[in-house]
Order: C-alpha cells, then sequence, then structure tokens
C-alpha cells in the first residue's frame, strides 16, 4: 500500500499541471502555442489597456498566489505596477530571480538606450526601449525562451512543447517571409506616432518616425509642440499618423485635419482592436495599416 | 507488488534525470541572455519627496486655544520632541515636510525599506523594516517600525493621500502618526479563488491617541508589547469596478499623560479597543480616467481611571466614533477633483457612572484639485470647512482655510498598492 502511495505521489509530480501567469495578452498567445493545453494560462491584463498603466487590482493578487511561473515583458514597462502584486501574492516561487519569475527583456537586444537618464527627458527606460514585440522577428526568440523555461519547470512535457516550438517556428518563418516582402515597398517612408510604442517595428522595416504626437515620453501633448509637429509633418513628406488605441485621439485628428496626412490606427499588443485577437492577427494587421 | 516497485523505480529515475535536464535547460537559458545590463553594482532605490505650501486661514473669531471636545487637546502642540500641525494658526508658507526612501533586497530572505520623515527642525525614522520574500504557505512576516495595515488610509504615507490631512477621524482617534510602530506583523493570503488576506500585528503599544505605555503618578508602565492588531480584507470585481474591503480591530492598555497640560491637567490608565471598517470603490474608464469612492468608519471604546495631578482618580468610559467618506474624480493624466466628508458620530463620555455633556456635532468638509505636471509633481489647491474645533469656554470656533499645496518627487520611488 504504501509503495502505491510512493509512486502516485511521484507520478503525479509528473502530470501536475502548470499555473502559468502572464502579464500582456501577447505573451499569452505565445506560451498558448507552445504549451497547448498542458498549462494553465491567466493574463493580467488587456490587449486595449495601456501597458504602462495597469490597475494593481488585488484580485491579480489571487492568481499570483498560486502561480508557478509569472512570464513579464520586463524593461520596466511594469514599473508602474507589478511590483506591489508580486510581494502581496506571499509566493516565493515567482519573486524576482527565483526560477519562477521570466523576464523576457533579458534575451532580447533592446534599442533606444539612452546615454543617461533625467526626468527632465519624461518617462525614458534606462534599460531602452521595452516595446520589443512590436518587431515580428522577436516572436521566434520569445517562443524559444519559453519553450526553455516551461521545458525546465515541467521537464515531463519537455517533448511536447519541443514540438510544439518546432511547429511555431516553422509557421512564424513563413509569416516573416510574407511580411518581409509585404513591407519592402514602404521602405524609407515617413510618419510619426503618438509614443515611442512602434520603434521596433518600423526601424524593421526602414520606416522613418521623425517625431512624436507627446513632446517628452509620458508627457501630453502641449499646443506648442502641437504647431511645431503640424509645420513638421507639412515641410516634409510625412505618409502616416500613427495612432495607438490608449492615448487620446484629439491631437492627431487635429494634425490630420491641418495636414492633410491620414491617421492610422496601430494595435500595440494582441486584442488592442477589433480583428486583432491572435498573434497572426496583431501583425497583420500592422503590416497592413502601414503599408497598404 | 514487484511491478509497483519497478514502476516506483522507473519513475524516479525519470525524476532525476529530468532535474537534472532541467539544469541544463537553466545554463541553455542563462546563455540566451543578450548582454548583461547590470548598472554599476549595487544600488538601492532612493527616493526623496518633498511637500511645501501655502496655507490662509479664517476662523470664526479670534481665538487659538483650541480642541476638539474631549478627543484632541493642547492645541497639538509639540510632543516628545516633535512640532505637530497646530489645529490653528498655519498661516503663510510652510515646508509641509520631505520624505527620503531608502529600499532594496537585503539577500534572497529579506527586502529592507526605510522611511524618513522630515520637517523643517527634525529627522524621524517613520519606517524602517524588513519583510520576508520567502516563507511557504503564501505567508508574509514585516519585522521592525512600520505604519499597521490597520483600516485602508493608516498604512498610507501622506504623499499618498488624496487630500493634504488625514480626515478628521483619523486626527481624532489614532493622532499624526497613525498606528506606526515597532513590532511584528503576519499576513497570510487564503487560498480562496477571490482575494482574502488575514493579518495579525504585535506592537509596542504607543499610539499617543489611543494607547500609550509609559508610568505616570503611581500608576505603573504597560509591559511591551501591548498592542494586538488583527484583520482581515478582501476584494471583487463588481460592475467593472474593483471593490476593497476590510474589518480591522486593535486592542491594548492605554497611559495617556496630559498632567503638563498648561490648563485642566490630567491623565488616563485603562484598556482600549478600536474597530474599523473600511470599503475602497475605485472604477477605470480608462488608464487615466477613473473615480474613487473610498470610505471607513472608526469606533473606539476606552475604559478606565482618569487621574488629577494629586493622584485623585475618577472613573472613566468613553465610547466614540467616526468616519470619512471621500469621492475622487481622475478626469485625465493631468486633472483630479474631490469631496471629502469627515465627521465624528458618537463622543459619549461617562464619568463615575455620570453621563457627561460633550460636543459631537463634529465635522469637516474637504474640497481638492490637482494638476499633476507630471508623474512626479503636483500641484493641489483644497479647501477645508473644520466645524469641529471649540475653545475652552466651549463655545465652537469654525475654521475656513484654503491650501496651496505643491508635491514632487525625485528618485527611484517604488509603485503604489491599490
Amino acid at each position: 500500500m504504501r509503495q502505491l502511495l510512493l509512486f502516485l505521489l511521484l507520478a503525479s509530480s509528473l502530470f501536475a499541471k502548470l499555473n502559468v501567469t502572464v502579464v500582456y495578452p501577447y505573451i499569452k498567445e505565445i506560451t498558448n502555442s507552445i504549451a497547448q493545453d498542458r498549462v494553465k494560462i491567466t493574463a493580467l491584463s488587456k490587449g486595449n489597456w495601456d501597458p504602462h498603466f495597469v490597475v494593481p487590482k488585488p484580485s491579480l493578487v489571487a492568481y499570483l498566489r498560486d502561480s508557478d511561473l509569472l512570464i513579464l515583458n520586463g524593461a520596466s514597462l511594469e514599473i508602474g505596477w507589478l511590483d506591489p502584486l508580486i510581494k502581496s501574492a506571499n509566493n516565493p516561487t515567482i519573486q524576482k530571480n527565483a526560477d519562477g519569475y521570466l523576464n523576457l527583456s533579458e534575451y532580447i537586444k533592446l534599442q533606444d538606450i539612452p546615454k543617461s537618464t533625467n526626468r527632465s527627458m519624461g518617462h525614458v527606460h534606462a534599460e531602452g526601449n521595452p516595446h520589443f514585440i512590436l518587431d515580428p522577428h522577436n516572436v521566434i526568440k520569445i517562443a524559444h525562451i519559453i519553450t526553455l523555461k516551461l521545458s525546465q519547470l515541467d521537464p515531463g512535457n519537455k517533448a511536447y512543447y519541443q514540438k510544439n516550438f518546432a511547429n511555431f517556428k516553422a509557421h512564424w518563418q513563413k509569416k516573416l517571409k510574407t511580411y518581409d516582402k509585404k513591407m519592402k515597398k514602404c521602405k524609407g517612408m515617413m510618419v510619426i506616432q503618438y509614443h515611442e510604442l512602434f520603434n521596433y517595428f518600423l526601424r524593421r522595416y526602414g520606416i522613418n518616425s521623425i517625431d512624436n504626437i507627446e513632446p517628452l515620453a509620458g508627457v501630453s501633448p502641449n499646443p506648442k509642440h502641437t504647431l511645431k509637429l503640424i509645420n513638421t509633418v507639412k515641410s516634409n513628406d510625412v505618409k502616416l499618423i500613427l495612432q495607438d488605441v490608449y492615448h487620446e485621439h484629439k491631437t492627431s485628428q487635429f494634425i490630420s485635419q491641418k495636414t492633410g496626412v491620414k491617421v492610422v490606427d496601430m494595435p500595440h499588443d494582441v486584442g488592442a482592436m477589433r480583428g486583432t485577437d491572435s498573434l497572426d492577427k496583431f501583425y497583420d494587421t500592422l503590416v497592413g495599416q502601414v503599408c497598404r | 507488488m514487484q511491478k509497483i516497485w519497478m514502476l516506483s523505480v522507473a519513475t524516479a529515475t525519470l525524476l532525476l534525470a529530468q532535474e537534472m535536464s532541467a539544469e541544463s535547460i537553466a545554463e541553455q537559458l542563462e546563455n540566451e541572455k543578450t548582454t548583461t545590463t547590470a548598472k554599476g553594482g549595487f544600488m538601492p532605490d532612493i527616493s526623496l519627496i518633498v511637500d511645501v505650501g501655502y496655507t490662509k486661514e479664517r476662523l470664526d473669531f479670534d481665538d487659538h486655544h483650541l480642541e476638539i471636545p474631549s478627543l484632541v487637546h493642547g492645541g497639538g502642540d509639540a510632543h516628545d520632541g516633535h512640532a505637530h500641525t497646530k489645529l490653528a494658526g498655519n498661516d503663510g508658507f510652510s515646508l509641509n515636510y520631505a520624505e527620503l526612501t531608502i529600499g532594496a533586497s537585503v539577500d534572497n530572505y529579506f527586502d529592507l525599506m526605510s522611511v524618513f520623515h522630515l520637517s523643517e527642525d527634525d529627522f524621524e525614522i517613520e519606517e524602517a523594516y524588513a519583510t520576508t520574500t520567502g516563507l511557504p504557505y503564501h505567508l508574509k512576516a514585516k519585522i521592525g517600525k512600520f505604519k499597521s495595515d490597520f483600516g485602508y488610509l493608516n498604512a498610507k504615507h501622506q504623499h499618498n493621500y488624496n487630500f493634504a490631512e488625514a480626515p478628521l477621524v483619523y486626527l481624532a482617534l489614532l493622532g499624526d502618526h497613525g498606528i506606526n510602530e515597532e513590532g511584528i506583523q503576519l499576513q497570510y493570503i487564503l487560498p480562496t479563488s477571490i482575494y482574502m488576506m488575514a493579518g495579525v500585528e504585535l506592537l509596542r503599544g504607543e499610539n499617543e491617541q489611543s494607547f500609550g505605555t509609559e508610568a505616570f503618578l503611581e500608576v505603573d508602565e504597560v509591559s511591551q508589547p501591548s498592542l494586538w492588531l488583527g484583520y482581515l480584507k478582501t476584494s471583487f470585481d463588481i460592475a467593472e469596478g474593483t471593490l476593497l474591503a476590510g474589518v480591522s480591530m486593535a486592542t491594548g492598555e492605554s497611559r495617556i499623560d496630559h498632567l503638563e497640560d498648561m490648563e485642566n491637567p490630567h491623565a488616563f490608565a485603562g484598556d482600549t479597543t478600536l474597530y474599523g471598517i473600511d470599503l475602497v470603490y475605485k472604477k477605470y474608464f480608462s488608464a487615466n480616467n477613473a473615480i474613487t469612492w473610498q470610505s471607513e468608519y472608526l469606533y473606539r471604546e476606552m475604559d478606565g481611571n482618569q487621574y488629577k495631578p494629586d493622584n485623585s482618580a475618577i472613573e472613566l468610559n468613553k465610547k466614540q466614533s467616526g468616519f470619512y467618506s471621500e469621492l475622487i474624480y481622475q478626469y485625465d493624466k493631468n486633472y483630479r477633483a474631490g469631496v471629502r466628508y469627515s465627521a465624528i458620530t458618537q463622543n459619549d463620555v461617562v464619568v463615575n457612572d455620570k453621563e457627561k455633556e460633550i460636543p459631537d456635532d463634529l465635522f469637516v468638509v474637504s474640497t481638492m484639485l490637482e494638476y499633476h505636471f507630471s508623474e512626479y509633481s503636483r500641484l493641489r489647491l483644497q479647501y477645508n470647512h473644520n466645524s469641529s474645533l471649540y475653545n475652552e469656554e466651549g463655545i465652537k470656533n469654525n475654521k475656513n482655510e484654503i491650501l496651496l499645496q505643491f508635491t514632487y518627487a525625485i528618485g527611484a520611488h517604488g509603485a503604489h498598492s491599490f
């Protein structure tokens, strides 16, 4: 009898489902492609929210309390809200530097790293621009890291995760080929954006973002800057004004009226706007909005 | 039987193999990291908040010797060598406070946090505590000097209040600092699908408004620690908003010494119990557009003896309660506005079994408008109508005041909780 119990105990440790909490929907989509029904995944935020300011609801603590793995974007994108939640979850498994804490930004080559940081420059991140998910070429790397982490914590399903990753990689390489081909004809195009949200995407495809609607990172637009921007748009061959979903739309509409340059809505994450509820559709929309 | 043994051995071998492969995967993950960006070695998070302002007040009549009857006396003057905002007479420019925080991980077992509250002539260690990061069973302990998690507002720092000062009921029952002292805290997150947190604290028991431990006259001191606290908090979503609710209790012995007061010197020794209910509801329409409704009710019972300087004693029993309720609307990144009403709802004082006539029509109404230049600087304009102040003859002296308050923050200041 005791042996049977021992066996069941050992066996159950092989088949216990991992509890994975992820911060943003894109991480949920990628993790889902790798793990499918072998883990339980919960996302802390929604795609149409401002990723910098998620409300640190105590109800989220209930998810974090039971998590075996927390996957975050990192590079200080969550600095305004995630730390108190992790601390109050009383769960040693997902504390910083524990095995169940995966910071994706540590595995990505970050861009826009400031030479110096000073708050008079607005809300800049010392580590660099945290919106690296906007480059579709970062997706395979992220999926690979998540596959490794899942295999580390749940070695019983390692082969399954690796098989799924291989399929995902093959699929994504095809997607990348299509995107790269489509975006080629827009190389050298000039645009403006609200916040430096789309830099990774734009740089990947040689599109020049020549100015931002917000005068400094995290600072609301002011009339002086907006008027200057109108002149910039007029005197350069700016083709599009890129508008994200969570900032106000009035300023971009105003600039559009004064200059005749079109405003396009841009998703920054899976589920940010209608028709972006999967990873494929999210990047399809990004590409489609900028380069028709 | 043998089969089971073999299976067990096979499973164990498999587990062992997996353990080894997990190690090699960890190594592989480490190698996948882009060049590490460790910045200049060890550096704790340091932040400084400076709060300066201007006050213009007007009283019904010119008498600055004011008290909140049977709740706060002595005009809130200096005690224990540090000054407080007085109940009246604060006109002009002021340095309200500066708050210096330094915090970092100590090791993989503890985080350390310290908060220094500075005024023009004083340096106070408001908080200095370690919290555990690795306790099992969803437990967390805090050791040191800290703000108690009693109620909702008590644990918040002044820069995080929605108004310039704590509400009347807090000032009356808990004083300028709230429950903020040395001791130990243990908190447990219950394994329920909705958020439930239970906590207990054991503290020295030195709160100057409700507890206190020091001997006076022939009354012995209280052996420390003497203050027990317990609370239960829960949170869930209703109507696309989030509700945070809690019940709290604090109980301990009291030694409140006002024998040095110029007028009517007295002291109290006895037992005090405090109950609190708090309710916070926040609804976000977008990241920077939200409405918050925050309310707390406090009830205090004190039972013991009141002493005169000649050591004569009378039996004293106080039952006092009050609440505050505030509504805050955040319009966008820049503008916030709010109103607050705080009142004492019960002020029953029984001396030698005889009820005393004590005013209980005590309330303060406040409104405020904030402009946030950025996440790090804020201007607040506040108006208070204070109808809780009486002079020594027992005549109410209403105070109307306008406050202009600038708050600046520099450095790495951690995110605030809900």
